[in-house]
């Protein structure tokens, strides 16, 4: 075998993705620089106006800010409610009962996210399992209105996404030498500053990388918002549906799909910054 | 010593999924001592340490530190070090913030902590490293800043399991010295777990050589090395050669012991045993020396020769399913090739002679 065999080796894929991704991409990003003709569809010009729109139009200003705290808010729940699940299923060491956690843990992922919503609407619904229970106990008259709000919005996003989060730290606890926390036990610290000195710090990276999938998954999230929702919670990619498919408005939708994608990345740049600054010392060479 | 020791085990014996891997261990270390727990892998040698160590509970019996019981106490209240075989430094620490640890658990000031820190990182003479992070050092750096990680807290006793076995073999030796010259000056009661008998003899006071979860013989180096009471302590301990052989009389020099037919030895009087008793004669590979043919010699022939830098091997046949191997120093004469004829003697208190 030649010594270019693995370059190509790589070209099918290579091929593939710049017709299906890099050329689409290209094509989004010019039209969201151009103007359409709204009668005959013509693209023509060059414009910096729909991005001017998009950033001081309320309406579009708002749907922005509503996807980023969304996917905040998903974020910061999945690792406050995944942390302490990923440290149980870390420390469990029963192989059995492991592989039942993440059988658990992938039916989420697994199901459409559709079925996944559609199943939520009969658990928040007026008459679902969660207002029921709530009247059952007495502590509400008439049902709370989960649906087409951004609670019932986050609290799916959550469940569909959280297993990312928890699947992240598990491994990153798992990568913890035994020897380091028995060295700290040791050496005075007791289960809480075992967990505050060591366990924490050392599965940050996990956190990071896991946050990172949740954020923006959740910020690209559109069957969730659109079915649970109910087109009301405004979020970037409901809009750009819209556009795309109700307005017609294709330079829009394009640009909508552009700053979605500049959010991610720079999300992305920062999270990367941030580790390569703050864990580059100990993570050399790992 | 006659002070009471700073740690015992008391019939300690433990078990897993069925099977014993300690049997009524019984163990005092005085202050000061370096102790060594030896053994093959399996022995029960790393559980022991870790019964003391407070991560294993025996099934029964006692951990007693500084005349304490403290089975029920929990590891980070022990008050012990523990330097480990894979370093096992806190990896997002610098060498200064892992030296520090334990100290900080124990609140202490921040300039004694300061102070303490640097103590520590001077005796590894790693003082200048204090800033980098453990995966910037050699094996030997990292191993030496878990010693001073242990001895910043000066514990009661400092475990050591295997430090050295993951570095190559000059790293060792050098690294050896230099824990014996730690030992000899802070003269902390250290335990020491390998399976390295040279790393044993050369760095403890005593030896407790292990074997399925019991202690075989717990004796000085000299002792272990000498007058090992046990054929396996024998027989782990150096290279050695066994013969079968009978008391044959009781002389003024000592005791004749007969060899089958490849002749007879003197070896040291033993009053335990009387003429006629079968014994089993051990013998260290190095006090063994070709002679010319005499009373009290074994003969036999040379089944093979052995160039080994050091030493030449000389593989005797005695006869009768009997071997032994002698490592000599001196090349041995030339004909002494294999199928030459070979008398070999031993000086009578160089045998080992077990019942």
């Amino acid at each position: 075998m030649s010594r270019r065999s693995p370059a190509v080796l790589v070209l099918p894929a290579t091929l593939w993705l710049v017709v299906s991704w890099a050329w689409p991409l290209l094509l989004v990003l010019s039209m969201s620089f151009r103007t359409m003709d709204q009668v005959t569809f013509e693209l023509s010009g060059f414009t910096l106006g729909h991005f001017r729109q998009v950033l001081t139009d309320p309406f579009y200003l708002d749907s922005l800010l509503r996807s980023v705290r969304i996917a905040a808010i998903v974020t910061l729940l999945s690792g406050l409610l995944g942390y302490p699940v990923a440290l149980h299923i870390a420390q469990t060491t029963s192989q059995r009962a492991r592989t039942a956690y993440t059988m658990i843990l992938l039916i989420p992922i697994m199901i459409s996210l559709v079925v996944t919503a559609f199943a939520w609407i009969l658990i928040l619904g007026p008459s679902g399992f969660i207002n029921r229970t709530l009247s059952f106990l007495g502590l509400t008259s008439e049902p709370v209105q989960f649906l087409n709000s951004e609670a019932g919005v986050i609290a799916v996003l959550v469940y569909s996404f959280g297993p990312y989060m928890i699947i992240n730290i598990c491994t990153a606890i798992d990568k913890i030498d035994p020897a380091v926390i028995r060295a700290a036990q040791l050496h005075g610290a007791g289960p809480w500053r075992v967990f505050r000195s060591i366990i924490l710090p050392l599965s940050f990276p996990g956190i990071l990388s896991g946050g990172l999938i949740v954020f923006s998954l959740s910020a690209a999230a559109f069957v969730t918002p659109y079915v649970i929702g109910g087109n009301r919670v405004k979020v970037i990619p409901l809009q750009i549906y819209n556009a795309a498919v109700t307005t017609f408005d294709w330079p829009m939708a394009a640009t909508l799909s552009i700053l979605l994608l500049v959010i991610s990345l720079a999300l992305t740049a920062l999270v990367g910054r941030y580790t390569e600054r703050r864990f580059a010392a100990w993570l050399r060479g790992a | 010593m006659t002070s009471s020791p700073v740690l015992s085990l008391r019939d300690a014996t433990k078990a897993f999924g069925g099977a014993t891997v300690l049997k009524s261990i019984d163990l005092d270390i005085q202050q000061g001592e370096f102790v060594s727990l030896l053994g093959p892998s399996g022995c029960g040698k790393t559980t022991t340490l870790n019964i003391i160590a407070g991560f294993t509970s025996p099934d029964s019996g006692d951990v007693i530190i500084n005349g304490q019981r403290v089975n029920d106490v929990p590891p980070h209240q022990r008050d012990l070090g523990m330097v480990f075989q894979g370093h096992a430094l806190f990896p997002h620490m610098t060498c200064f913030d892992n030296v520090a640890f334990g100290l900080r658990m124990r609140k202490l000031a921040p300039e004694v902590i300061r102070e303490r820190v640097l103590q520590a990182l001077d005796l590894v003479r790693l003082a200048d490293f204090s800033q980098r992070y453990p995966r910037e050092l050699s094996g030997g750096q990292q191993q030496r800043v878990g010693l001073a990680r242990a001895l910043a807290i000066n514990p009661r006793v400092l475990l050591l399991d295997e430090p050295l076995s993951n570095l190559d073999a000059k790293l060792r030796r050098a690294m050896q010295s230099e824990l014996r010259s730690i030992h000899t000056k802070l003269r902390t009661t250290m335990v020491y777990v390998t399976h390295d008998q040279e790393e044993a003899l050369t760095l403890s006071d005593r030896i407790a050589l292990m074997r399925d979860g019991r202690i075989e013989q717990i004796d000085t180096p000299e002792g272990i090395y000498c007058r090992p009471q046990t054929r396996f302590v024998a027989d782990f301990i150096g290279s050695s050669s066994f013969l079968r052989g009978i008391v044959a009389e009781v002389t003024g020099q000592g005791m004749r012991v007969r060899v089958g037919d490849a002749g007879s030895v003197l070896v040291a009087y033993d009053a335990s045993l009387a003429v006629g008793r079968e014994v089993l004669l051990g013998v260290r590979a190095d006090r063994i020396r070709p002679v010319v043919p005499g009373p009290d010699t074994l003969r036999g022939r040379v089944s093979d020769r052995i160039f080994a830098g050091a030493s030449t091997h000389l593989r005797v046949d005695l006869g009768q399913g009997d071997e032994i191997v002698a490592h000599l120093a001196e090349p041995p004469p030339a004909e002494l090739v294999a199928d030459a004829p070979v008398s070999i003697a031993v000086a009578p208190h160089d045998w080992i002679v077990l019942p």
